[in-house]
């Protein structure tokens, strides 16, 4: 009774081929997502490193910000803006403290910092901040990590009152 | 309008375009391949599928409230995550080759080795019963996803805030649903267009819709392999 069962189902498995030039395909198919697959891993660097504005650098997938190496400076118009974010190296879904630091003593209520990727739309991430006594703004946060594959990821710094931002470009592991 | 009212606000409209930069691109696949073959009917399943999807959402959106921790309900069930992602990747490769016509077997005739899973790929797409797309729907609100990820954020930001865990639990839940709805319009869209295609076109798109569904297959498996 057994053996008729397992017969009967190599009889149901291994039922004759259709037509033998659908197999053909097959090596195709497998060679065309090899293709997709390699397309997928390449990163376009077309913009020099000289152009530094942070929009021209977001659309060549470039970082203006090497966070794993410390904090960092930008300087739009007036502003001097400093970021840090710990712990290093800075891992995608994990907990993360954010520190915002600005010129002056004078408090900046209503300052913004917003986390978005760079090439997909990944909804409102805002770190909360709140300011320290020694005048600098800290937040805790998380950056998702995307089955995208991108890692560039901009941290924009939004002072209220003032007509421009200011964007950390910046790889995440 | 109140702080918590704006935020509900802004989870929906979140969700809303979301849906369609996002959730479009990275599960589309899914929804049409499905749609492809859900024959008959052509809005229930996809309405089954995405009331699924968004009980998950709401109810993963109450814990991240309740516990006010992200990585602390997610690091549990990344892995699971990651398996359940590469088995669907899997599953629509399988799919593919079997209805391409590339695998010398035919779906769900037999009860051992690869007829199972036939009959299972069967099951998920052409059954069109709540049986088949609710829990579907609900497993598949488990794949990892990085817009759900910012709007779980969220829920667990405002569990900190909250001033009891209940209170949390129901604030975090509540966005998350309100997210989820945002998000239907766009792959019930799509899911309506798939299967009018899929229907109007199923014999000459064949084999296209395969290889789609086969190279849809490929890159979710890579994805939850590699990254």
């Amino acid at each position: 009774m057994r053996q008729n069962s397992q017969s009967r189902c190599r009889v149901l498995v291994l039922q004759p081929p259709a037509a033998g030039w659908q197999f053909l395909q097959l090596p195709l198919l497998l060679a065309a997502l090899l293709l997709a697959m390699l397309l997928c891993n390449l990163h376009p660097s077309a913009v020099h490193a000289a152009d530094a504005h942070p929009s021209h650098m977001a659309a060549a997938g470039m970082a203006n910000c090497e966070i794993n190496k410390g904090a960092c400076t930008l300087k739009n118009g007036a502003a001097v803006v400093t970021l840090d974010i710990l712990p290093k190296p800075v891992k995608a879904m994990q907990d993360l403290s954010f520190t915002v630091t600005l010129p002056g003593q004078q408090s900046y209520p209503g300052l913004k910092l917003d986390l978005q990727m760079i090439g997909m739309d990944m909804g409102t991430n805002q770190v909360p901040l709140t300011r320290t006594a020694d005048g600098r703004y800290t937040g805790t946060g998380v950056i998702p990590r995307c089955h995208s594959g991108k890692k560039l990821w901009s941290a924009t710094v939004t002072i209220p009152g003032q007509p421009f931002e200011t964007s950390f470009l910046f790889n995440v592991l | 309008m109140s702080f918590s009212e704006s935020t509900y606000a802004l989870m929906f409209v979140s969700g809303f375009f979301g849906g369609f930069g996002h959730c479009l691109g990275m599960c589309g696949p899914i929804v049409a391949a499905h749609a492809m073959n859900a024959g008959g009917r052509r809005l229930f399943p996809h309405c089954l599928y995405n009331l699924g999807r968004i009980t998950t959402y709401s109810l993963v959106g109450g814990l991240m409230g309740l516990t006010g921790s992200f990585a602390g309900v997610i690091r549990p069930i990344e892995n699971f995550q990651n398996i359940l992602m590469a088995g669907i990747g899997l599953l629509m490769v399988i799919m593919g080759l079997i209805v391409g016509g590339w695998l010398p077997w035919s779906i769900g005739q037999g009860g051992c080795g690869w007829n199972r899973i036939g009959s299972l790929v069967k099951f998920v797409t052409e059954t069109g019963s709540p049986g088949a797309f609710f829990p579907m729907g609900l497993l598949l609100g488990f794949i990892p996803c990085g817009m759900s990820y910012t709007a779980f954020i969220a829920a667990a930001g405002a569990g900190v805030h909250a001033g009891s865990q209940a209170e949390g639990f129901v604030k975090g839940m509540l966005m998350l649903l309100l997210f989820g709805l945002g998000t239907a319009p766009a792959l019930l869209l799509l899911g309506g267009i798939a299967s009018v295609i899929g229907q109007k076109a199923r014999l000459k798109l064949h084999k296209a819709s395969s290889i789609a569904m086969i190279l849809s297959g490929a890159i979710f498996f890579y994805r939850a392999v590699a990254l």
